[in-house]
């Protein structure tokens, strides 16, 4: 019931075709995690800069020179990954790639890298549109919640795409567009003012702003590379499109690539243009307001257009989140169909959607929040390693495959793929050295830590495949020693509908077991045995401890003395009180207790023969216990009750000596004695 | 390694406490083997517990075949002719004597129609 309204009616296979999109979902569903980056990636820079060299002015003035910087690497990485897009219609972007032309070792590492930062896009993008929301003067207050917003957040992203991706995709249509369109606009408002009108400045509050003076300091080249570091974030997502061509409407590729340049140039002109107006506007950064709601509020006030600003920033954020949702699992999928990931994440749910991966990303991004308590600016230095380190393998890959296959205008590719992967390995390099200490050795730790648990995993999957072969000439018949023990907990309907199912296997041995606590039950049960006339042996085991496992492990221990070599069936007799009943909590779990314990033990099997007892609807009189069993003589092959859900069971134990079409096959073994009572 | 030795030590504690548990009753009682060193076709007289009972149907002679346990071992004892005695029962400590023949292929003793003292 409530998976059916969180996440919607089961899908068939077939309607899996219909989940593509057009290009104009595709750059809201792909790309926002590349320009939402325009929502913070300006700020980090400034976080660096400014409280590194604890100068605002100083800080203020490197911001334009390292965001041309990031925009000169968007654009080669923008051209590097054209290539592969086309070269890869399929998708899988840097694992592909590099599978393809590296060999497996790098291929792990950008699987591993790449997992590693699409959770921290998710637990960055919600961070930071949290931050947006708080950064409204209205909801100040709720800047204590931080955590829970996000993690409320993530449950929000994590139930649309557990409905799948295209109705996630129109779903977050919207707040993109809202956001490019009004961030886009108050950029324009704001440069127009800047240049050809008169604006002041963002009010300066040293008390706001954590320990920043407002002139003197000093920066150095470390400090610089360490605020490129923090702009080179907003490159994340550039290869979220080359990862998702399949989810594109035909022709894939060109639709794929067509997205790709129109993302980077979006996301290219807004963060230069943040940061041109930042330049000049002097906003302050602090973990209170953002840098960019402090641009708005000079710019346009706190009016309802400053309202829409700062919630489709939160929306574009959220959205961003959802492009690691459209990608991680997809990734892991790949990554499991190659056997270095748990077979799970390769299955889709029942609404075409990896459903294990959405919610393992839902799950580290959640624990990520939670140990970084929700702040943008401890995450950022985790992140933008990984995806470096993927851009540089895939780029690496890429040369590699221009320089064997040699296709036409081979040269010029190798020149752009050599140059992109250059330029990030450098970015990937600088960032781990600039921020080691701060949060980058985080990745550096447990990308290796994924790669061996990759290995493990593989390593696990190889050798069950080499366990299970299986050769033509292995296939013979092979007559099973086979030993049935009956558990029987006390005698009831059930034991004989178990005791026939366990006949109807032909054992060598068939035996019936009880395990007793103490001397009377035991005595008890040897009368009742004796008493009803079952044909079958009972061995009747004492339990010290009042446990019912360890009696019966130690003796089927004893069976496999007696007759060695044989198969042990335990069958249990189960009441089924219906799997949604209440009524379950009134049973042990013992056949599950006992099912757990086994499991281990080789040639064993145990099974559970259900028993379905006719009980009385609510209201009609109960007969009283024990009647029917006096009125009619007693034996053991009864096939009273069961599976026969519409017989009263005093009439039921009348039809005993009548078989008619109610009475079930199964449960009617031949050549039984008859009642000797 | 002493870790494993450790872990060795908690999970096999219960089943391995109840034979020392059971071994330190059966070393009191006067004048018996335990049940690993009884040899077979020799009078023998060990001590244990009935660890299971066995009922057999009607069908065939009537007899009642137990297992008793004393730590060391086990073996099978079986009285013939009847299907019930009053205070064989499981988790009931006895002492038994008799000749002891091999049981079964794994060279098991069993004892059959003992002389037997409920303890």
């Amino acid at each position: 019931m409530l998976k059916r309204v969180m996440v919607g009616r089961p899908l068939g296979s077939e309607e899996m075709d219909h989940q593509r999109i057009p290009k104009w979902i595709g750059l809201p569903v792909f790309s926002s995690d590349a320009i939402s980056s325009t929502a913070y990636a300006t700020e980090e820079i400034l976080f660096v800069t400014a409280l590194g060299a604890s100068s605002l002015a100083l800080g203020l003035s490197k911001l334009v020179p390292i965001a041309m910087a990031v925009a000169v690497l968007l654009a080669i990485v923008t051209f590097s990954y054209r290539q592969t897009i086309f070269a890869y219609p399929n998708g899988g972007g840097s694992y592909m790639v590099s599978k393809e032309h590296l060999g497996e070792m790098p291929s792990l590492v950008a699987a591993a890298s790449l997992l590693v930062d699409y959770v921290l896009v998710v637990a960055v993008s919600t961070s930071a549109g949290v931050a947006a929301i708080i950064s409204i003067p209205s909801f100040r207050g709720l800047a204590e919640h931080r955590v829970i917003l996000c993690l409320v957040l993530i449950a929000f992203v994590t139930i649309v795409n557990l409905r799948g991706i295209k109705e996630s995709g129109k779903v977050f249509a919207f707040p993109t567009y809202i956001y490019i369109f009004s961030l886009g606009g108050m950029l324009a408002i704001g440069l127009v003012r800047t240049y050809f009108g008169d604006i002041d400045p963002v009010p300066f509050d040293p008390e706001r702003s954590e320990a920043l003076l407002e002139t003197g300091g000093s920066i150095g080249l470390f400090l610089l590379l360490r605020g490129f570091s923090s702009g080179a974030v907003a490159l994340s997502g550039v290869e979220a499109i080359s990862d998702g061509v399949p989810a594109f409407r035909k022709p894939q590729a060109k639709n794929a690539a067509t997205t790709l340049l129109w993302m980077s140039a979006i996301l290219g002109s807004l963060f230069f243009a943040v940061s041109v107006l930042a330049h000049h506007l002097r906003p302050y950064p602090t973990h209170e307001e953002t840098v960019l709601s402090q641009m708005s509020r000079v710019v346009i006030g706190d009016g309802p257009f400053y309202w829409v600003l700062q919630f489709a920033t939160a929306g574009i954020l959220i959205l961003a989140a959802n492009t690691a949702y459209a990608d991680f699992p997809r990734l892991s999928s790949f990554i499991a169909r190659d056997g270095f990931l748990p077979r799970q994440f390769m299955n889709r749910g029942d609404r075409l959607v990896f459903s294990n991966g959405v919610v393992f990303l839902a799950i580290a991004a959640a624990v990520l929040i939670v140990a970084f308590g929700g702040v943008t600016t401890a995450l950022i230095p985790l992140y933008a390693i990984g995806v470096f380190t993927s851009f540089t393998l895939s780029q690496s890959g890429m040369v590699r495959r221009h320089l064997t296959e040699r296709q036409a205008g081979w040269r010029s590719a190798t020149v752009i793929s050599g140059v992109g992967a250059a330029a990030t390995g450098i970015v990937a390099l600088i960032v781990g050295v600039t921020k080691f200490t701060i949060g980058a050795w985080v990745p550096i730790v447990v990308v290796p830590a994924i790669i061996l648990i990759f290995k493990a995993i593989k390593r696990h999957y190889s050798a069950l495949a080499v366990a299970l072969a299986l050769e033509p000439e292995e296939v013979r018949r092979h007559d099973l020693h086979h030993t049935v023990v009956v558990l029987v907990g006390r005698v009831h309907k059930g034991v004989v509908v178990a005791l026939n199912y366990a006949r109807s296997m032909r054992p060598d041995h068939l035996l019936a077991l009880y395990v007793a606590t103490d001397e009377e039950e035991a005595e008890k049960m040897q009368a009742e045995w004796k008493r009803f006339g079952f044909d079958v042996q009972l061995e009747i085991v004492h339990s010290r401890y009042r446990d019912l496992v360890a009696p019966v492990e130690s003796y089927l221990d004893e069976l496999d003395e007696r007759w060695s070599n044989d198969t042990i069936t335990i069958v249990i007799p189960e009441f089924v009180v219906g799997t949604k009943s209440l009524a379950n909590l009134l049973h042990g779990q013992s056949a599950l207790a006992l099912k757990l314990a086994l499991i281990d033990r080789p040639n064993t099997v145990v099974t559970s023969v259900p028993f379905h007892p006719t009980l009385p609807v609510a209201g009609a009189p109960i007969p009283p216990l024990g009647q029917a069993e006096s009125d009619t003589p007693l034996e053991g092959d009864v096939p009273r009750g069961s599976k026969q859900k519409r017989t009263a069971p005093a009439t039921a134990a009348r039809d005993v000596d009548s078989p008619n079409g109610e009475r079930p096959r199964a449960v009617t073994p031949p050549g039984d004695p008859p009642a000797q009572a | 390694m002493a870790f494993r030795k450790l872990l060795h030590r908690l999970t096999t504690s219960d089943a391995e406490l109840d034979r020392e548990r059971l071994q330190q009753f059966c070393r009191d009682v006067p004048g018996v083997t335990p049940i690993a060193e009884a040899e077979p076709r020799q009078e023998i007289t060990v001590a244990g517990e009935i660890s299971s009972l066995r009922i057999v149907p009607r069908a065939g002679t009537p007899s009642l075949e137990v297992t008793v346990k004393d730590g060391s071992g086990s073996l099978v004892i079986v009285w013939t002719g009847r299907r019930h005695i009053p205070g064989v029962a499981p988790g009931r400590r006895l002492v038994v004597s008799g000749r002891g023949t091999p049981h079964g292929s794994n060279g098991r003793l069993s004892l059959l129609n003992p002389r037997y003292e409920l303890l």
